[in-house]
């Protein structure tokens, strides 16, 4: 390996160099690009808004869903997660507005995100490696079947999971600890998204006080005469979105939990899941014991 | 020599094999120590506590039987107020419902009042929100019983805005029309929200305007001394006003915080559960580019720039039903 080839891809100083794929690279420049048109002015961000997911679903019905294991979808959650915490601690945190208290409190569900993200990714990885064998132990049933999505080996009571926007691409397995990181991870990250939205909107904005206890802005309106500031403007409503869209995944995430069943059986199977062992007993069985 | 290089061969492989874990770990320390630094942050303020303000405050008369009451009460802290924002009542129908004289002055009449305050607003082109302002102080002021005159100096159209010049003459006229004993010098944009936070002196100079909403009720700094502050007339005339010299945006309330400093006047504040203002949306203005200029060589002129050496003009002046109005050529 020569030093070239580290430089070019840090991430394989033992692995050895890899080379990125195109599609990769594509959202490293793509979202802080995106970013930056949107905080032009209201009509640029409305534009953003509105073509950046049409844009993203174009891409991907025509090109990467016939990648084998696209990394598409993981590079375009890091480097917004690395662009929003750069604008966060760069450009709202030295506004002097946000309290050390309050930058912690955000901190920490970043970090419990990204770890119970990164958790799920190996969990996912080992038992997909491990394949037959963690399925006879866990499940005793027979051999997995491809997935169709990522043609990955998983074991059955698996699914694969794909959200467009913030994306974790994965495989889930109920029932085993997977989940667990996975419903953990989305847990933190809501939090951490909607939470860093909410402090970035009132630094940036005019705020008022709800009944005493919330800051909610009420006139956004000079946000865009200076670029950093509409920059601040434009990650937390970006943040807001994919809050909301995290927290209407755990919703249905944890609605699937207590039917018993995972999504990809609901699609498959509308009726009873043979996994259903009651609803009470679904959840105890994530959250108390693996068998 | 060989077991020289021998440890040093050690070593480096030893460095090597944890070179990604140590250059993880020290990144992940570094990014975390400035993330977390501090200084980056607004900080958490002394303040009076809200049981010791009525023994804080700077009486402008003595004490009688009939003296009027000021009542704190902590637990109402929750209720902000809001100003309308569309205020309809004409200002000759709201002095005349609330009983103030023209010139913007009123004083309770069933009892004595405690303090004698002139409240002083530089002023320019901002009709509506002077409208605002007017309608939800008076009421305001009325509630805590205060002996009180508004001015509102405008400055006259050719030069930058100068407030803290403004300031200045304010302080002069008042001072011409009656014996204030205590000075309040506000932002015509901010809305004080809380009926607790008193308008009047403390016994050092005060910085009023501690929590604002768009500093999400936090202090940025704690040499932060603009927006809204309350003077007595004895420790206004002891720091020598404001400087004259700063036009433009910015760099005014920093100077006369540091001339409150070198006559080691402490600043005081009450707590962000009193001190709570709402500021009136508007847009901002670009930064003054002297200012860093007039604040370097600020100590020279502690003495010889303020109200010593304060030169202007009246260009006019009218007894508003709801302020003293004084047009001035600073």
């Amino acid at each position: 390996m020569t030093m070239w080839e580290r430089l070019r891809n840090p991430c394989g100083w033992r692995a050895g160099a890899k080379q990125i794929s195109v599609d990769a690279m594509i959202p490293i420049f793509a979202v802080p690009t995106l970013a930056l048109i949107a905080a032009q002015t209201v009509l640029c961000t409305v534009i953003i808004f509105v073509a950046t997911p049409i844009l993203v679903y174009y891409l991907h019905h025509n090109f990467l869903r016939f990648l084998l294991r696209t990394k598409f979808f993981l590079m375009w959650t890091i480097t917004s997660v690395v662009m929003l915490m750069l604008i966060f601690e760069v450009n709202v945190v030295p506004l002097l507005e946000i309290l050390l208290e309050e930058n912690i409190v955000f901190i920490m569900c970043v970090v419990g995100g990204i770890w119970c993200g990164y958790m799920t990714r190996s969990n996912a990885d080992s038992v997909t490696q491990e394949g037959t064998l963690t399925q006879g132990l866990e499940l005793g049933e027979g051999s997995g079947e491809l997935c169709i999505t990522c043609r990955r080996r998983a074991p059955p009571k698996a699914h694969h999971c794909r959200i467009h926007a913030f994306l974790i691409e994965n495989i889930i397995v109920n029932g085993s600890s997977n989940l667990r990181w996975y419903l953990g991870c989305l847990f933190f990250s809501a939090i951490a998204f909607i939470y860093g939205s909410n402090l970035t909107i009132t630094s940036v904005c005019h705020p008022f006080i709800l009944i005493g206890t919330v800051l909610l802005p009420d006139d956004c309106s000079d946000v865009y005469h200076q670029l950093d500031i509409a920059l601040c403007f434009i990650s937390a409503l970006y943040s807001l979105l994919v809050g909301l869209v995290i927290v209407c995944y755990l919703i249905y995430h944890l609605w699937l939990i207590y039917l018993g069943t995972t999504s990809n059986e609901r699609r498959l199977l509308e009726a009873g899941s043979p996994c259903d062992h009651g609803m009470l007993k679904n959840v105890s069985r994530l959250f108390c014991c693996k068998t | 020599m060989r077991s020289i290089v021998n440890i040093l061969k050690i070593f480096v492989a030893f460095c090597y094999d944890y070179a990604r874990g140590l250059s993880y770990t020290i990144i992940t320390i570094l990014i975390l120590g400035y993330c977390l630094h501090p200084a980056r942050f607004p900080s958490h303020y002394t303040y009076i506590k809200t049981e010791d303000i009525y023994d804080e405050m700077e009486r402008s008369y003595p004490a009688r039987d009939n003296s009027c009451m000021i009542t704190i009460n902590p637990r109402r802290s929750s209720q902000l107020l809001y100003p309308e924002e569309h205020p309809r009542e004409h200002p000759v129908a709201m002095a005349r419902r609330l009983g103030i004289l023209p010139g913007g002055q009123w004083k309770p009449l069933n009892c004595h009042p405690l303090f004698n305050v002139a409240i002083i607003l530089p002023y320019r082109n901002r009709q509506t929100q002077l409208t605002i302002f007017m309608n939800y102080i008076h009421p305001f002021l009325q509630a805590q019983n205060l002996d009180y005159r508004i001015f509102v100096i405008e400055q006259s159209p050719v030069r930058e805005f100068n407030r803290a010049k403004l300031f200045n003459v304010g302080y002069a006229e008042a001072t011409k029309m009656n014996d204030f004993h205590c000075f309040i010098f506000q932002d015509i944009d901010l809305i004080p929200q809380n009926p607790d936070n008193i308008y009047a002196c403390t016994k050092m100079p005060r910085h009023m305007s501690s929590s604002v909403n768009t500093f999400r009720y936090n202090l940025p700094y704690s040499g932060l001394f603009g927006g809204a502050i309350a003077l007595t007339r004895k420790q206004f005339e002891r720091v020598n006003g404001f400087s004259n010299v700063f036009y433009g945006w910015g760099g005014e309330d920093d100077d006369f915080y540091s001339r409150l400093q070198s006559k080691g006047l402490q600043v005081t504040r009450f707590g962000p559960d009193i001190a709570q203002y709402y500021m009136l949306i508007h847009n901002k203005e670009p930064p003054s580019s002297a200012r860093f200029e007039n604040l370097e060589n600020s100590a020279k002129r502690y003495d010889t720039d303020g109200i010593s050496n304060l030169e202007y003009r009246v260009l006019n002046h009218q007894l508003r039903p709801l302020y003293s109005w004084i047009l001035a050529d600073v």
